[in-house]
């Protein structure tokens, strides 16, 4: 019994002492290999992040104009070049608050791979400045030295895409953000360009808030009228009698919205892409508002400084 | 426990699993989303006239008239079960309980009770450039408790289920759009006792329409629809062909508009034949409805009537009336005046009247009431 039980015990105890002797490469390989894998996860998270910013800029940029064109036919009072644009602008609504939902969810994906990176490299930088204490030929602490400086500067470029990069919202109007070479004139003009767009941007609003209440009467009339039904369907007291029933096909229900166009779809959905549609139209409004104020507030400080 | 509390458990239940079948926890990809919910409360008092015999009775009372004060509670609601990119599944349910205490007749004083409940699930799927499809399940089932004699008409207790295929095309130029629908249906009405022959009503049919639809706002659509019944229990008496079997066309057309006011005018032409010579029979059938928002007082109102004339081809001597299924002429008229109190909760005072008449000893049926109803939202902002 006794040699038997020695004979089991001696591989195990081998296996356990020899881990022992290996654990520090070994764990300073997996630690190197982690960091290396966590940053392939957040390269590859940042380039999606990235491209789903772009779209969604591409798509403010298409909004942006579709207010123009909205503006340019009520001036010249074309009524079917302005259903149009509504349409498109409307769309374009819908297609920001898609493309905006996946900016976050990339976003959220970009912050887990950062975490993850993030705690890589505190494992791994804790590792190498422990070797490095550890380590007395210059050789070595010199090569560690640059692996530390290596780290600490991913670390740096780290920090910097969490403050600068997440921050990113989508520009309306980017030709007329603040250039460098700019001078007074420039931004005169920018500013009364930046008031018009917000004055556009205003009147739109308002004339999309009378359709939400326009939609939200239709809305009221329509669930009367479903009330109504239902409570002389509901037990028959509305039945000819005439023998067999017959079954009136229901209203059409749309199963894909994506290519109907607006008029078609249930009211509390068009009041739903209405009411989208407002918001991105006062952010668009806050947005260019705020960059009139910023050339006012510079062109106002030079005028003083004169 | 009487045989028709049963029924109306069975009934709660049924419509409880339908609910919960509706309402159960999806996967995250299929979630399940309430798009309108209602509960309704009301009373009413109603007035009943006439010397129409029901096969639906199941005693007869001397008495021409009769009256009745009406409580009732309903409870509707819409689902979305799934929404994909090119496919939605929806549900629908409606149940109501009313509650009677009558009076007038001469034997004793009843309290009927009718329960309905009433659930639907269906599959949409957009074809792309071929349009839509639509695949529709339903059920309803019916309970009336302590039936009372005419004129007190209250339609049969009934289980009936639906099957139903609709196909919409594209739109068209000008907004013209097609639909094409074909259903199955069966309806089961309970016999009690003394009065087995309501299962004589029991049906099994089939049925095709094509309508073809034009315009949005202001919209026109007509329409054929052919069906076949089977009533496996009536006889024809041919000995060939014994059970009585029904072929109906049915053609019609209807205009709706909604704008600031929603407008409906219907008409419907029905002509049935049948291995039975006497249920043969043509009618028409002429529906309006109007809602429109009056000037004062926040106040709308809403027109709804129904006229049918009915032709027997063949005249007979004998009563061949189903009060309720199958009257020669009946109109309904109900106008509603309704008000929003909050944004989810409104009132409607509800006039209503009836009336089904027959050539066969110039009998006649007559209902006149008035209803108190709210109308609460409870998932509304």
């Amino acid at each position: 019994m006794g040699r038997w039980i020695g004979r089991s015990l001696l591989p195990l105890l081998l296996t356990l002492g020899g881990s022992a002797v290996f654990t520090p490469g070994l764990v300073a390989q997996e630690l190197a290999d982690s960091v290396s894998a966590r940053t392939t996860t957040y390269q590859e998270a940042l380039t999606t992040w990235r491209a789903a910013v772009t779209a969604r800029q591409a798509a403010a940029d298409r909004l942006g104009e579709s207010v123009e064109d909205i503006d340019r036919a009520r001036r010249l009072g074309d009524d079917d070049t302005l259903t149009e644009a509504l349409r498109r602008a409307q769309s374009l609504a819908r297609e920001n608050e898609r493309l905006d939902a996946r900016v976050a969810e990339v976003e959220a994906r970009l912050d887990v791979a950062r975490q993850g990176l993030i705690e890589a490299l505190d494992a791994r930088l804790a590792q190498l400045e422990r070797m490095l204490q550890e380590a007395t030929d210059p050789v070595e602490q010199r090569r560690l030295d640059a692996f530390v400086d290596d780290l600490q500067n991913q670390y740096a470029e780290l920090a910097q895409d969490a403050t600068s990069e997440m921050a990113a919202l989508p520009d309306f109007y980017p030709a007329l953000r603040l250039d460098p070479r700019d001078g007074p004139s420039e931004w005169e003009i920018k500013a009364q360009l930046l008031e018009r767009k917000a004055r556009t941007a205003e009147e739109q609003i308002e004339e999309a808030r009378g359709e939400v209440s326009r939609l939200e009467r239709r809305l009221q009339l329509q669930r009367l009228q479903q009330d109504s039904r239902a409570n002389r369907d509901r037990f028959g007291d509305a039945l000819p009698p005439v023998g067999n029933r017959l079954e009136q096909s229901a209203e059409a229900i749309v199963a894909d919205t994506t290519g109907v166009p607006l008029d078609q779809l249930p009211f509390d959905q068009q009041i739903a892409i209405w009411e989208l549609y407002i918001a991105q139209l006062e952010a668009l409004r806050d947005q260019v508002t705020a960059q009139a104020q910023e050339f006012r507030r510079r062109l106002g400080r030079r005028a003083v400084v004169r | 426990m009487s045989r028709a509390m049963r029924r109306v458990w069975r009934g709660w239940a049924w419509a409880a699993a339908a609910g919960m079948a509706l309402l159960a926890p999806q996967s995250s990809s299929a979630q399940v989303r309430v798009e309108d919910l209602v509960v309704t409360t009301g009373f009413s008092g109603q007035r009943y006239t006439g010397n129409l015999a029901s096969i639906t009775a199941p005693v007869v009372d001397s008495t021409d008239g009769a009256s009745a004060v009406v409580g009732e509670v309903g409870v509707r609601g819409a689902l979305s079960l799934f929404e994909g990119e090119r496919t939605r599944a929806f549900g629908t349910f409606d149940t109501g309980l009313r509650q009677y205490v009558a009076s007038g007749f001469q034997r004793r004083d009843y309290s009927p009770q009718e329960f309905v409940a009433r659930a639907q699930i269906g599959l949409l799927r957009s074809l792309g450039g071929w349009g839509d499809g639509e695949l529709r399940l339903s059920g309803r089932t019916r309970t009336v408790d302590d039936r009372p004699p005419m004129p007190l008409f209250l339609q049969a207790s009934f289980d009936e289920w639906n099957a139903a295929a609709v196909w919409r095309s594209p739109t068209f130029s000008e907004d013209v759009r097609m639909d094409v629908r074909v259903d199955a249906e069966q309806a089961d009405f309970e016999g009690i006792a003394g009065l087995d022959q309501l299962r004589l009503l029991d049906r099994r049919s089939n049925g095709a329409e094509v309508g073809i639809s034009l315009g949005s706002e202001s919209r026109v659509r007509a329409f054929t629809a052919l069906r076949w019944t089977d009533y496996p229990e009536q006889e024809s008496f041919d000995p060939t062909d014994p059970f009585r079997r029904d072929r109906t066309l049915n053609l019609g057309a209807s205009w709706s508009f909604g704008s600031a006011y929603l407008a409906e005018v219907g008409v419907v032409g029905t002509i049935n034949r049948s291995n039975s010579s006497r249920p043969e029979y043509d009618a028409i059938s002429l529906t309006a409805d109007l809602l429109m928002p009056l000037p004062w007082y926040g106040l709308n109102l809403n027109v709804f009537g129904v006229l049918t004339g009915k032709s027997y081809v063949q005249d007979t001597d004998f009563a061949r009336l189903v009060p309720g299924e199958e009257a020669d002429d009946a109109s309904i008229v109900f106008v509603d005046l309704s008000r929003a109190i909050a944004d989810n909760l409104g009132v409607t005072l509800r006039f209503g009247w009836t009336r089904a008449e027959t050539d066969i000893g110039d009998s006649y049926y007559q209902r006149i009431g008035t209803t108190l109803l709210f109308n609460y939202r409870p998932l509304l902002r």
